[in-house]
């Protein structure tokens, strides 16, 4: 039988590769180990042992800072990583194309103009409570926009991905524009947000992300088996009994959902989404469910890790993580190009 | 070979001329056509309309129109090249990359004298522009086009995002930069750009040699080394002008938004596939297009202004999703 | 009695007419091939008898209900296709591939039952790929790839199996190979097999049923000795040929003239 093991209980049965979730395993405890490291480091070092005594005693000075500044922080941080990864690893299959990410179909750049001009004109008003609100409806809204504009008897891989560039280039124009036309202060306060960072991060925040990562969650258990089938040919899917249509709208419609999220918290944290599924892509070369499962930790271990770069490297500044996302992921897209190139 | 036919061209002259008259009357307050005579011919230095026309309406009036021209020759050559009708220096990342050198001189070296600033734009895009051709040369089949686009923006994307992160270190020099990424042609007096206009004035003279030559690589690449053209030097020579034309009209007026994505199209199907006809063409509704896109920009909420940038934006991407439909469709 | 069979089908694609309201029924247990020239429209009748193509009138029935209707897994349990030029997920191996073929009879609990096993199991070895079953399908060869399709659509386990041009780019040896393979699976699990071919002698040697497609409709049916003589070839193809009887498998073979006819 080779690779795969049936798993079978009366009515349920899987086909699993043992090898991948060995990675997937080693994933978590890595994850675990940067989530530790992210608690116990920072302008108040703490050594293992008093971080174990913090974190048993929230209410002391040191389980303050670990209770209330640090952990919310990171755990949002690695929401926003993993709810990234994970709508980047959807818009890959579907697309069919490891270039995809969610900057390619417009969803970010949706996002930002919608928080942008959030933070212009209503911000004043409302607070800036709403800028999640704002950037998740930007994102829906741009991914419907592009999807209609694609649409002819069915929308393919190709045209979408070209559409949502063009869209993007709008949106960014539409950013810069707000930006330059309101006062300094603003345009500093989006500037920082649009460079992706989860600066200030509280409890809320977090409980409220993650309700949505749950949902999201729930949400794509039954379609991750049509998402693994996404990369064959319509001709083939539908020769399967695959419905290719609506389940490449719904399964976009989720990529997009996740991604706005994400960007709704965290800023438009480019990069994440792309590089994040194709690292899991590469320890995990059989295409199943373990490797979604991979996008979202490494995602996770991403964003925690830059978080972690942004507010110690050049302390007492607080740099957004997105700078360091950005650093290092840039120069990998870059290879990653050339390579698939040759 | 047909004769040249000279009249087309003659139409879209006259027309830049009359858009160069209007941007010189146009603003809050219009000045009409003999105001702008004076202003040219005679200098009476106490009118403060004459003197608003002659140091701030005709350097943006030239400014516009050498950038508007010199994108779209740009765009069309690239086109031309890649054989890709999406391909533009804006998509491509070359805008960026020279955006990003702008950025980084301003905030890490302060101050600069402006033509350190402008050979600095020029020098980031020729960056962009190797590492865009280097992946898009590497190999061509089915997939190229779209690896091509997706290279130059992820180029994009990666050179904002560094101009992002000086930015947010760098506090201070977002406002002075701001103007830049948004696009504009206002404020840059003569004596600073006389130096990107001669450049751009020597590029576009330089295409003459190269016209025919595009003819037959439009042809394809074997067909072109078949017809005895120096493929490697006719390639090199092309992008040298690229880069001088795209990261000239970027030193001067920043990032400028899909003139030259559309221009070219549009000069195609009025003047037809011989690069001669229509890569002329391609610089005058470029020149034309751009200063009336500044005329818009500056009247329709004024007194303030839209970067012009995000005008161009504005008219480009309805037409970029319409061409991609049409070609959807004939693709079957 | 047929079970997949065309009711006055007008088809074609943005503007372009491709077929004319053509009606067609296949005969059961058999294989039938579609022959015809380039661009006639044997493709896009295949397509559209495997519902990739909605027809702009008329209606394709499968078991005597139009296919549009009826849910499309349901019609992957009765029917198997495998198109031109499939394109496979990258880094698949072949076994999962072949696996893919189980999708319309596994739900979301059941996604690797012990039926499924042993489908993929016999489709692989009916295929002879059993010993490559973990190697990546694009480390294969051309033929040992093709092969790999063909038992994922084996093990999509469906009475009715539609290929279009299964021998494409492959040498005769493995264009022999393949249809070797598909006889089998026809004569001995009695599948109704329909598939395009543009060699007319593979098909006179293979087809129990050969439809002439020319301009958009039927030109003609039957047997290879009723459709392949020297008048219809020359009205399908524009080709002078001469058909003669196989030495050894007593079917008509064409020898094709092209210009320089012999005297």
């Amino acid at each position: 039988m080779g690779e795969w093991r049936a798993i079978r209980l009366i009515g349920w049965s899987r086909a699993i590769v043992w090898r991948s979730w060995w990675w997937v395993i080693l994933a978590w405890m890595v994850a675990a180990l940067v989530l530790m490291i992210c608690l116990g480091w920072g302008s108040v070092p703490l050594s293992p042992g008093k971080l174990t005594a913090a974190l048993i005693a929230p209410t002391s000075d040191l389980g303050l800072i670990v209770w209330q500044l640090r952990l919310p922080r990171t755990l949002l941080g690695a929401l926003v990583g993993g709810a990234l990864a994970l709508s980047g690893w959807l818009l890959q299959q579907i697309m069919r194309n490891a270039l995809a990410s969610p900057d390619t179909l417009g969803v970010t750049s949706g996002a930002s103009a919608a928080a942008v001009s959030y933070f212009a004109f209503l911000a004043a008003d409302f607070g800036t409570g709403g800028v999640p609100l704002a950037a998740a409806s930007g994102a829906i809204v741009a991914v419907a926009i592009v999807y209609l504009m694609a649409w002819q008897q069915g929308a393919t891989p190709v045209r979408l991905i070209l559409t949502g560039i063009g869209l993007s280039v709008l949106m960014a124009a539409i950013t810069t524009f707000v930006l330059a036309s309101s006062p300094l202060s603003t345009t500093l306060s989006a500037y920082v947000w649009l460079t992706g960072s989860v600066y200030g991060g509280n409890w809320s925040d977090v409980s409220r992300m993650a309700l949505c990562c749950f949902l999201g969650g729930i949400a794509i258990v039954p379609l991750l088996r049509f998402a693994l089938l996404a990369p064959l040919d319509d001709a083939l899917a539908t020769g399967i009994g695959v419905r290719v249509q609506l389940t490449r709208a719904l399964l976009t419609l989720l990529a997009a959902g996740l991604a706005g999220i994400a960007v709704a918290w965290g800023g438009a944290m480019a990069f994440v989404g792309l590089v994040a599924p194709h690292l899991a892509r590469r320890l995990i070369r059989d295409p199943g469910a373990a490797q979604p499962v991979m996008a979202v930790l490494v995602g996770a271990i991403m964003v925690m890790m830059a978080d972690l770069a942004g507010r110690t490297l050049f302390s007492p500044l607080d740099l957004p993580a997105g700078i360091f996302v950005a650093a290092v992921g840039a120069p990998f897209f870059l290879t990653l190009l050339i390579r698939q190139a040759s | 070979m047909t004769p040249y036919r000279f009249w087309p061209v003659l139409v879209w002259l006259f027309g830049l001329l009359v858009a160069f008259g209007i941007s010189l009357m146009a603003g809050p307050q219009w000045s009409g056509p003999l105001t702008v005579w004076h202003a040219l011919w005679s200098s009476s230095p106490g009118d403060i309309n004459e003197l608003l026309i002659r140091t701030t309406r005709l350097p943006r009036a030239l400014t516009a129109m050498a950038v508007g021209a010199s994108l779209g020759v740009a765009g069309g050559i690239m086109q031309t090249l890649t054989r890709n009708s999406l391909a533009s220096p804006g998509l491509l990342g070359i805008n960026a990359g020279g955006l990003f050198v702008v950025v980084s001189l301003t905030t890490l070296a302060g101050s600069l004298p402006g033509w350190v600033g402008s050979f600095g734009a020029i020098g980031g895009a020729a960056v962009a522009a190797a590492v865009v051709w280097g992946i898009a040369m590497r190999r061509r089949d089915e997939a190229g086009p779209l690896r091509l686009i997706l290279a130059g923006a992820a180029l994009t994307a990666l050179f904002n995002a560094f101009s992002q992160a000086l930015l947010v270190i760098d506090q201070q020099g977002l406002d002075s930069v701001l103007f830049w990424l948004a696009g504009s042609v206002s404020a840059r007096p003569l004596a600073q750009t006389w130096p990107l206009m001669l450049l751009i004035v020597a590029a576009v003279l330089g295409c003459g040699p190269c016209l025919r030559q595009w003819n037959v690589l439009a042809a394809g690449e074997a067909v072109a080394v078949g017809a005895g053209v120096a493929i490697r030097r006719l390639q090199g020579v092309s992008i040298l002008l690229v880069v001088s034309l795209a990261g000239a009209a970027v030193a001067m007026a920043g990032n400028i938004a899909f003139v030259g994505l559309i221009v070219p199209h549009l000069a195609r199907r009025l003047a037809g596939a011989d690069h001669r006809r229509w890569l002329p063409m391609a610089g005058l509704i470029g020149a034309t297009l751009l200063i009336l896109a500044d005329v818009a920009a500056r009247t329709l909420i004024a007194p303030r202004e839209v970067p012009i940038g995000v005008m161009t934006a504005l008219i480009g991407v309805p037409f970029f999703i319409g061409l991609i439909r049409r070609e959807g469709s004939r693709g079957g | 009695m047929a079970r997949i069979s065309a009711d006055r089908l007008t088809l074609g694609y943005q503007r372009q007419i491709i077929l004319r309201e053509l009606s067609l029924s296949l005969p059961e247990g058999k294989m039938s091939v579609l022959v015809g020239s380039n661009g006639c429209g044997k493709s896009t009748l295949l397509k559209a008898m495997a519902r990739l193509l909605a027809p702009w009138q008329g209606r394709v029935l499968l078991d005597g209900k139009d296919i549009d209707r009826q849910p499309t897994r349901h019609v992957a349990r009765t029917l198997s296709l495998l198109p031109q030029h499939p394109v496979a997920p990258e880094g698949i191996s072949v076994r999962g591939l072949v696996r893919l073929g189980r999708h319309p009879h596994q739900s979301w609990l059941s996604q690797w039952s012990e039926r499924d096993e042993a489908v993929v199991e016999h489709a692989l070895a009916l295929t002879d790929l059993t010993d490559m079953a973990e190697r990546r399908v694009e480390t294969l060869s051309g033929g040992q790839r093709q092969r790999a399709w063909i038992a994922m659509a084996v093990a999509q386990d469906t009475p009715l199996m539609l290929l279009d041009e299964p021998t494409s780019f492959l040498d005769m040896a493995h264009q022999m190979e393949v249809l070797d393979l598909l006889k089998r699976l026809n004569v001995e699990s009695g599948r109704t097999i329909i598939m395009v071919l543009h060699d007319l002698n593979l098909a006179c040697r293979y087809a129990d049923h050969i439809v002439a497609v020319r301009n958009g409709s039927l030109h003609a049916q039957g047997t290879p000795h009723e459709v392949i003589t020297r008048e219809q070839v020359k009205a399908v193809f524009q080709l002078e040929c001469r058909v003669i009887e196989d030495p050894f498998f007593q079917v008509p073979l064409c020898i094709p003239f092209g210009r320089e006819a012999p005297e």
